[in-house]
Order: structure tokens, then sequence, then C-alpha cells
């Protein structure tokens, strides 16, 4: 198991009148090797939530614990350092977080941090910047502030993943690209799980997305988390859909329609592929079977 | 998500909060005045009253001013310190410390100090509860029409309000965004909590160097917003808030304009009245510039 998280709660400004509850009574547990993803909406508590991942918000005292790869969050001592070398975090638009004077610099910022030695750190930057898909010798001396918009974010992500932690979260990767940008970060994104960080934690608001690279999704809601389930089960399930407003996958609106005209499909398919494939299948019937009539 | 305050304003709807900026501008420069025309305890005890009651009616806790005028303390501690140790005694006056050379302490010294004491309480007062009724934005509003017969010597008063009030704006969405960098680099391994102060300063150059590019990036992209909307200065230029003075402001100005000629009258006494030439000569009811009071 590599997060567990018991009952955990937060609340913001406790005993004033700004007082507001984040976070209420959360239980969660990510194995090994899922790649886990959060959705919600906006104040839901998502932020929050990853937040405590990384010790970046403390647990308030007496609610609730966590622990990461077995590490406790709730001592008062914690060895930082072997916590986020462990657990890597990408905010959303990670590209504002970019400093230094060149590509190759500020992506050791993290691994420096951590006090290795030159050879080892170089060696680590190196691998990061073509793990992004960036070309290393190409980049590691321009400064980050001249390159695209695209290689920036890139390169940020190459600066948490230099610290090569073996749990990677990420707040929105997506956030702010166009289409093209968006299907390549995700396919980083798989890419890194592949080769780096077997556990993967990724809050999304595209549904699309989250259903495609996603092996269990925890549903946000007012601070707590109302279910967590494989995407397929997620998006079949109407009810729990409608009552917290969550939109449904491309791919499985489609089915849907398709069901609700009468074709024999299944309503709770959410990659592209896959439905694609069922529909030429089915043409492929409809070819043989003239009773049935496409009046869509 | 953080209640983002800033500034001092404490939103409530009292009459102070309705009062025309502008006229409040006014009164507190009138009330900064007169301060300076008070100089015996009981005038000042009459002023202390004064404000305490609008504070009062001002809605804003006591405890938010008290806190404020806080910040002024060491300020008046020390002066009142220096004041009594080094002023000399009036004519003929005897030191309360006999004949020490240092410190020769005088009983008039020490009336004086804390007069200056008890000005400083009642400035810092007076002020505070102008921030605290009105909205930075209503402030520089008011400022820019204080200041507007300025222009006549080509004093660009306009462009210095909208600088002013820029800045304000961007101040909380400034700080928001040093909390989300901060974040990240913290993520990153990055340690804040140093004690030496140039490895503090060190550390914080992965904050300030993304904080500036994003400033800049935010001020090119307000620019060309404005820009594109023909914004062309103040010349011709209408508002949304138009600013009226009402009953209540003729009636506040009156007030203070009483009280201020209440004040002159304690001080110079033109009409001859009989008890104030007698307070005049008591130790709390004169200055500290009369013969040694002769109560002690």
């Amino acid at each position: 198991m590599s997060i567990i998280i018991k009952n955990l709660s937060y609340t913001y400004n406790p005993k004033s009148i700004f007082e507001k509850v984040a976070l209420k009574n959360i239980n969660l547990q990510i194995e090994n090797g899922d790649f886990f993803g959060i959705i919600g909406h906006t104040g839901s508590g998502k932020s929050t939530l990853i937040n405590h991942l990384n010790a970046l918000t403390r647990i308030q005292k007496g609610s609730g614990e966590i622990i990461i790869q077995g590490i406790d969050l709730t001592q008062k001592k914690l060895d930082f350092r072997r916590l986020r070398s462990e657990v890597g975090m990408v905010f959303q638009y990670p590209e504002y977080q970019l400093f230094d004077e060149t590509v190759a610099k500020d992506v050791g910022f993290g691994a420096r941090n951590l006090k290795l030695d030159k050879k080892e750190i170089e060696w680590r930057v190196k691998e990061a910047i073509e793990l992004v898909g960036l070309n290393y010798e190409e980049i590691k001396d321009r400064s980050p502030f001249e390159i695209s918009g695209g290689q920036k974010r890139r390169a940020a992500i190459a600066g948490v993943l230099a610290m090569r932690p073996k749990i990677l979260i990420l707040d929105e990767p997506t956030a702010g690209l166009d289409p093209r940008g968006k299907k390549e970060i995700l396919d980083l994104v798989q890419n890194i799980k592949e080769k780096m960080c077997r556990t993967i934690v990724m809050i999304s608001h595209n549904m699309d997305e989250i259903a495609r690279v996603a092996n269990k999704i925890a549903v946000m809601h007012k601070g707590e988390i109302v279910c967590v389930k494989p995407p397929k089960e997620l998006f079949s399930e109407r009810e729990i859909l409608k009552k917290y407003n969550i939109s449904m996958p491309q791919a499985t609106l489609l089915a849907n329609e398709l069901a609700d005209k009468g074709f024999e499909i299944d309503r709770g398919i959410v990659d592209e592929e896959e439905l694609i494939e069922k529909i030429t299948n089915y043409s492929g019937q409809i070819a043989n079977d003239e009773e049935i009539n496409l009046n869509l | 998500m953080k209640a983002v305050s800033f500034g001092q304003y404490y939103p409530s709807d009292s009459i102070l909060h309705r009062l025309d900026a502008r006229m409040k501008l006014l009164l507190v420069v009138l009330y900064i005045t007169m301060i300076f025309f008070v100089q015996s305890y009981i005038v000042f005890f009459a002023i202390l009253i004064f404000a305490f009651a609008l504070v009062l009616i001002s809605k804003v806790p006591f405890l938010k001013v008290l806190r404020s005028v806080r910040m002024i303390m060491f300020l008046m501690i020390f002066m009142f310190i220096i004041t009594t140790l080094f002023r000399g005694g009036n004519v003929g006056e005897v030191a309360l410390t006999g004949d020490l050379r240092f410190p020769s302490i005088y009983l008039s010294g020490i009336i004086h100090a804390s007069h200056m004491a008890l000005r400083i309480f009642c400035l810092v007062l007076g002020t505070s509860l102008l921030t605290f009724t009105t909205t930075p934005v209503e402030l520089t509003d008011a400022i820019e029409r204080a200041f507007s017969p300025l222009k006549l010597i080509r004093f660009p008063v306009h462009e210095m309000a909208l600088i002013m009030s820029i800045a304000l704006r961007l101040i909380p969405t400034l700080m928001e965004e040093t909390g989300k960098i901060i974040n990240a680099q913290k993520a990153r391994g990055a340690e804040f909590e140093s004690r030496n102060i140039f490895k503090k300063a060190k550390a914080m150059l992965p904050v300030l160097i993304p904080l500036f590019v994003s400033s800049f990036r935010r001020a090119e992209d307000l620019a060309n917003a404005m820009d594109s909307r023909c914004y062309r200065g103040s010349e011709g230029r209408t508002r949304l808030k138009q600013m009226r003075y009402r009953l209540k402001d003729l009636i506040a100005l009156l007030v203070v304009v009483a009280i201020f000629f209440a004040v002159l009258v304690f001080r110079y006494n033109f009409f001859d009245f009989e008890f104030i030439t007698y307070l005049g000569e008591t130790w709390w009811g004169g200055s500290s510039d009369l013969p040694p009071p002769s109560i002690i």
C-alpha cells in the first residue's frame, strides 16, 4: 500500500469568523501501481487533499493520519527531504515556477536540494529532461524563459522528476493547453508511470482524460470523498453523475445516446477507440440485417 | 480557499463607512491639524472620548483598532523615554532628580513627553479609523479628486491614482501567487527556514524571480487589455461611481469644525473665559510650558 489516509479532516482558519471546513473525514487507500484520478468541482477540497500528501499542508492535530511509503505524516519532526524524494508534486501551470539561468540548472534545483553529489545530479537532470521528451543537448543551456510554452511545461515537470519520486502527484497537468498539447502531456504522464513513478495521483476537470488514463477515480464533493470506482463503473452510474453534476466523457455520451436509441451497446464505454471498434462491428452487423433502421 | 483580505478595511454599514471618501480625507486632515493644537490632559481626554465614540459608531471591533495602535506603541514609549530624559526644565524649575547631572528629569518634561505620546496615540486612532472605514479604491479615488488642482501644473494626478489603485488591486493576487510559488519550490525541496540571513535571501530567489516574471506578464496583459478598450488617460473620462456630497457629509464637517473651534478656544481663550484661565494654571489643564505647577 503506498498511500493510506485515515479519517483526515482539515479546517481553514479554525475558531475564527473565516472558519471553513475543507476536508471532512477522508478515508482513502492508494495502492502501488495505481493511476489514481481525483475529480470534483472547484472548492471541493482536491487541492487541500493533495497538498497534504507532500506535507505542504500539515495535518491538524487530532484530525486524522496519513502514511506514505511507511512515512507517518503526523509526526512532528518529519523528514521533509525523504518525503519529498518519495512524493513528487506537479502543480497547476508548473511552468510558472521556473527561475534559474538555464534549463539544466532549473531542472537540477530539486536534486540539488536533496544534497546529492554532482555527477548524480547531472545524470538525473539528463534522465529527467529526456524522459519528458526534450532534447537534452539542445536545451540544457538555454534560458527557461526563452523556450516555448509546451517546452516550459515539460521542463517544469522534469524538475520534479529529477528528484526521482516513486509517487507523482499532478494537479491538472493539461490545463491551458490546446487539444494536441493536452494529448502529448497525457501520453507523457503515462510514459512517466511506466518508466519512473509507479504510482500516479492526478486531478483533472477533463473527464475524457481522466477516464482514459486512470484505473480508479475518486469523486470529491464539499470536502468529502463520495465514491472511488474504476472509470467504467463510475461513468455508467447515472445516479452518481447526476447527483454530483459530473459530465461524461464524449465517448460515454455517444454510447449512451446510441443505447437510448435502442442499440445494444455498453453504456460504460469511456474509451474512444473501444467505441469506434464497437460501432464498426455493429455496422458490420447492420449491413447483414436490413430490419434495423439508422435514423439518428 | 483563503479569505483574501488586505489593508485594514473592515466591511460594515455604519455612517462612517457611508460618508463620502473625500470628506473623510478632509476630516482626517482637520483632525490631525487639531491634534497639534491640543496641549492639556483634559482636552486630550475629551479628544480620546470623541475618537472612541467614533470607533463605537463605526462598528469596527475595538480589539482590531487597538491592534493597529499596538504597532505604534514602541514609537510612543521610545519618544516618551527620550523626551523625559533630555528635555530641560522650565525657567526656575527644580529637577526631580535633584542635583544629578544625568539624568535630570523635570516634572514639566514628563508632562511634555506624555502629551507627545498622547498626541501620537490620537493621530493613529483617527487615521486608522479612516482606513478601517474606507476601501482602498475609494481612498485612491478621493486622493485623485483631492489632488486634481495639481493638474494645472501638469502633475499627472490621474495616472498616479491609477498606479496606486492597480498596485492595491494586485496585492492580494500577488500574495496568492507567492503562496503558490513557495509551495511549488518547497515541493522541490527548497528550504526557507534558514536562520542565516544570507542563506535566507538566497533561498528566496527561486520565489522572487518567477514572481517578477509573472508580474511583468500581468502588467503586459493589463496594458493590452486597457489599450484594446481605448484607454487614453483621464481626458474626458467619466466615472462609474459618482462621488456626491450629501447632508451627512455636511453634518460631519460641522461637527469636526465645531470641535476644532472648541480646541482652539481652550488653547487661546479668545473670549477670556475664567474657567479656562483657571484650567491653564493646573497641571492637568495647562501646557507643559507653564512655570512649575503649584500643586506639587
